[in-house]
């Protein structure tokens, strides 16, 4: 064991692409974060074109590192996930806000895992724009993909973002059509939780990985949709939400209003 | 031609009116259903051969538990309704206040602050006027310091 693995690195990273307002919700992450644990570091990708324009420098003022994405496709954030500074890492969509102190811990959740995520329960399911497809055990996007922490230390970890990237252009392109998806409604494949269900329950070359979810499942993306009642709890077996998910009435278009 | 009457609930609190799906089973074989009501007087004060019909087939403690069950359940689903509605306004309330933290945090005096502290209360802040009162307070405190600098 070297002295890399003993003391892994740890940090956040944050993925702004194809609009402004996700570069102004990157920056409320990082500063979230910030608010909750002071020694964090985050790590922005976005667009190269962004980070050359000056007027942008005000956004970047906090992060640890800004770094550049080969493209501005929707879903670069793989790409930031494949190519993150730091061992241990916890992705978050740029719409989320950190609102408890046990962010400060969540590195520990990994608990010898190689990645873990939030599971999109059965009970949620009407909260999301496509869920299932048959009654089968597996016959739904089972893993959130706006959030993920993952130990990159294990190459295969790595080679698992990557091949989420290609994986995921190429099913939006037609050319990633494992037999598995042979059941899947073409609508489907417009998400990249398809990809990920795929690389996560039927890739061969990923069976050794070990993942998991988080044992408070929805404290680590909650939804605004899932509600808050007025006598300040949660539902969903959920207390006190770690990460907020800001995403059911976010205009990403930026189109209807601010963001 | 069989008649059934099924799942009838009473409309009224004196139980002299029911609603009652009606299945029949035609002579040649055809089947039809509609949902009937059903008085239990006609117009001369007389108990109707159908409220009759509908008694021998379904005794009364049954009419009367199918009644409160149904009633129950349109209250739950009322209930239900409204709390959902309650989670939606909550919800698009907190979407509409992130928005406006987030129009806040674009003002570049509060971009460019330093202040951290003051700029997590603007992001905690529970409703708009929380979130107006702290960003008033961090400009406020960024006037006085340029009007300090320029005084100097």
């Amino acid at each position: 064991m070297n002295k890399q693995t003993e003391n892994p690195s740890k940090g956040f990273v944050v993925v702004a692409t194809k609009a402004k307002q996700f570069l102004i919700g990157a920056e409320n992450v990082c500063q979230s974060i910030l608010d909750h644990y002071e020694d964090a570091k985050v790590t922005l990708f976005c667009e190269q074109e962004w980070i050359d324009d000056p007027a942008n420098e005000m956004y970047f003022v906090d992060f640890d590192q800004v770094i550049g994405t080969p493209g501005n496709h929707t879903r670069e954030k793989m790409w930031g996930m494949a190519n993150s500074p730091y061992d241990l890492t916890f992705y978050l969509d740029a719409d989320v806000e950190i609102a408890h102190d046990d962010i400060k811990d969540s590195f520990d959740r990994l608990d010898g895992h190689d990645m873990v995520f939030v599971e999109l329960k059965r009970e949620t399911k009407g909260h999301f724009a496509e869920w299932d497809w048959g009654n089968g055990k597996l016959d739904h996007l089972t893993h959130c993909g706006g959030i993920c922490l993952y130990d990159k230390r294990n190459p295969l970890v790595v080679d698992f973002m990557n091949d989420w990237y290609y994986n995921y252009k190429d099913t939006l392109d037609g050319k990633f059509k494992p037999k598995e998806y042979e059941e899947v409604p073409d609508s489907f494949k417009q998400w990249d939780q398809l990809t990920l269900w795929y690389q996560l329950w039927h890739d061969p070359k990923y069976k050794s990985i070990k993942w998991k979810y988080f044992e408070d499942n929805y404290r680590w993306n909650y939804y605004t949709s899932f509600g808050f009642n007025k006598d300040g709890t949660h539902n969903y077996d959920t207390v006190d939400p770690v990460i907020i998910h800001y995403s059911s009435w976010m205009d990403k278009s930026g189109s209807k209003g601010f963001l | 031609m069989k008649k059934e009457w099924k799942s009838p609930f009473w409309e009224t609190a004196a139980k002299d009116r029911l609603t009652v799906r009606l299945n029949i089973t035609h002579d040649d074989g055809s089947f039809s259903t509609s949902v009937a009501r059903v008085s239990k007087y006609d117009e001369n004060g007389k108990i109707t051969s159908d409220y009759n019909e509908v008694l021998e087939q379904n005794p009364i403690e049954s009419i009367d538990k199918f009644t409160e069950e149904r009633l129950e359940r349109h209250r739950q689903e009322r209930e239900a309704k409204v709390k959902k509605q309650q989670e939606r306004n909550e919800a698009k309330r907190l979407e509409d206040l992130f928005n406006a933290k987030l129009a806040t945090f674009e003002i570049p005096e509060i971009k460019q602050s330093k202040n951290r502290k003051m700029k997590a209360k603007i992001r905690k802040a529970k409703n708009s006027v929380e979130m107006q009162a702290y960003a008033t307070i961090l400009l406020m405190e960024i006037m006085n310091e340029q009007a300090d600098g320029e005084s100097k």
